[in-house]
This record gives structure tokens, C-alpha cells and sequence, in this order.
């Protein structure tokens, strides 16, 4: 799983340069994820520009980083492409996380 | 006649599975699907080969999980087949789609995982779960919106 993070203010922005988030790359994606959590990380914005398929598994992961974080912490995503949009709604993710077009919006959002 | 037909065997690896999902878009696509059609097929493929991969197999490779897409009327009859352990018909016939019904107060509670069947039931018109003679076969229907159906 490759990915990129930057701090900006608060936030750690995480980008995620994988086109699939699927069942072979979650247990990836945890992984560094909890890296950056065990750094002290609990708040992120995860640009997902990138990804053009995602599954149950690959969201499952995704909640179980906010799950990490818990209330103290916050998870924004940014940057969903209409497949990826349409699975977070399906799967009613879209209730749960705060979504936004781009990193800038959502950071815009938290100020 | 012929009809539109595919049949695809990945190995048991999770890396394997994009591979199937991927082909079966292409058939739906190439067979009239629409684009939104054969992204939401795809999604179904790859949630139950998952399933073979990791419940059928326990996550061993080495092992064939079969896919076969075909075109009739105007609708896709999607198999998804394994030789490993069988799944459990009754739970399959129960629906999961309450697993979807997500209450943002309680985030503790919400399950990180067992959302592939409410999404398969969601996007598909049928499912049917049959096991026999070593084989499983996990069954999909879905009714697509071409203007040709002349399969």
C-alpha cells in the first residue's frame, strides 16, 4: 500500500496512491495507518483522488481506523470518485464519515 | 446459437481476485452493460470471490474459484464457484441487508466486516446459494437496461 502524508494544521493529510482498495490491500492499509496513529496521528483527512475501486473489505478497513481514533480524533475523506462515492452510500458510510471533494475543502471545513 | 458466455478460474488469493472482478466488468460491458452496470457487477464478483478465497479456502492458495458470466434475455447470470468448505445455505437465505443500516451514534458497534452479502443483495435482483457434490456455487441475476436483447 503506498501512501503519502503531509501535516497540515491538525490534520495529517493521507494520500492513498493505489487505484484498488480492495480485500488485498486492507490489511496494507491498516497497517500503515496505525503506524501513523501509534506516531500520535488521530486526526486525518484521507484523500482517496486515486482510488477508482473500492470494496467491503477496503471500507471496513477504513472504519476500523476511526474506530482506532475514536471520538477524540476525526477522519475526513476527500476525493472520491463516483464509484468509490456510490459504495460509501450503498454501504450508508456516507452517515458515518465526513466527505468532502478536495483536501482544501476539507481542511476549509475544520478551521 | 451461441450465447455470451465467460468463464474465468483465479487461484485462491486475494490478490487474484481484482483479475476476475475486472474480467467480468469487461464481458458486462462489451455484453451492453452500462458503465454503472458493470462497476456495480464488479463489486459483487470481487465481494464473493473474497468470500471463497477467505471462508471456502480459509485464506490457503493453491485452490480454483470459477466464475462464469453469461447473457440471456437481457439478463446476467453471474456463478461463483468454490471446492472448498461450504457455506451455510440457511444464513445465505436470511437477508443481510440490515447489516447496511449503520447508526453514526454507535460507532463501536458497527461491524468492520460481513458487509459483502448486503452489497451483493443491494445491487443484484437474485442471489441463490447451492452446494453439491464437493461444489459451491454462489448464484447472481441482474436484469440490465440494454436497448438490444437479442441474447
Amino acid at each position: 500500500m503506498k501512501i503519502e502524508a503531509k501535516e497540515a494544521g491538525r490534520y495529517l493529510v493521507v494520500k492513498i496512491h493505489e487505484q484498488r482498495m480492495g480485500a488485498d490491500r486492507a490489511a496494507s492499509f491498516k497497517d500503515e495507518m496505525s503506524k501513523l496513529i501509534d506516531q500520535g496521528h488521530t486526526a486525518f483527512v484521507l484523500d482517496l483522488s486515486e482510488v477508482k475501486f473500492i470494496d467491503s473489505t477496503g471500507l471496513g478497513a477504513i472504519l476500523s481506523i476511526l474506530k482506532r481514533v475514536g471520538k477524540s480524533g476525526d477522519i475526513l475523506v476527500t476525493g472520491t470518485s463516483d464509484t468509490v462515492a456510490s459504495m460509501f452510500k450503498l454501504t450508508r458510510m456516507d452517515r458515518v464519515f465526513q466527505m468532502y471533494s478536495t483536501v482544501d475543502e476539507a481542511l476549509s471545513a475544520r478551521v | 446459437m451461441l450465447l455470451p458466455k465467460m468463464t474465468v478460474v483465479v487461484e485462491s488469493r486475494l490478490e487474484c481476485v481484482p483479475l476476475a472482478g475486472t474480467m467480468v466488468r469487461a464481458f458486462c460491458h462489451a455484453s451492453g452493460a452500462t458503465d454503472v452496470e458493470s462497476e456495480q457487477i464488479e463489486v459483487c464478483i470481487m465481494e464473493a470471490v473474497n468470500n471463497c478465497v477467505v471462508h471456502a479456502y480459509r485464506s490457503e492458495p493453491g485452490h480454483p474459484v470459477e466464475v462464469i458470466a453469461a447473457l440471456q434475455g437481457g439478463e446476467f447470470r453471474f456463478e461463483v464457484c468454490d471446492q472448498g468448505k461450504p457455506g451455510n445455505p440457511e444464513m445465505l437465505r436470511r437477508s443481510r441487508r440490515h447489516l447496511l443500516d449503520l447508526d453514526p451514534a454507535s460507532l463501536e458497534a458497527m461491524p468492520e466486516r460481513g458487509r459483502g452479502l448486503a452489497i451483493i443483495e443491494s445491487i443484484m435482483d437474485g442471489i441463490e446459494y447451492v452446494t453439491s457434490g464437493g461444489k459451491n456455487c454462489f448464484s447472481m441475476t441482474k436484469r440490465i437496461a440494454c436497448e438490444s436483447t437479442k441474447y
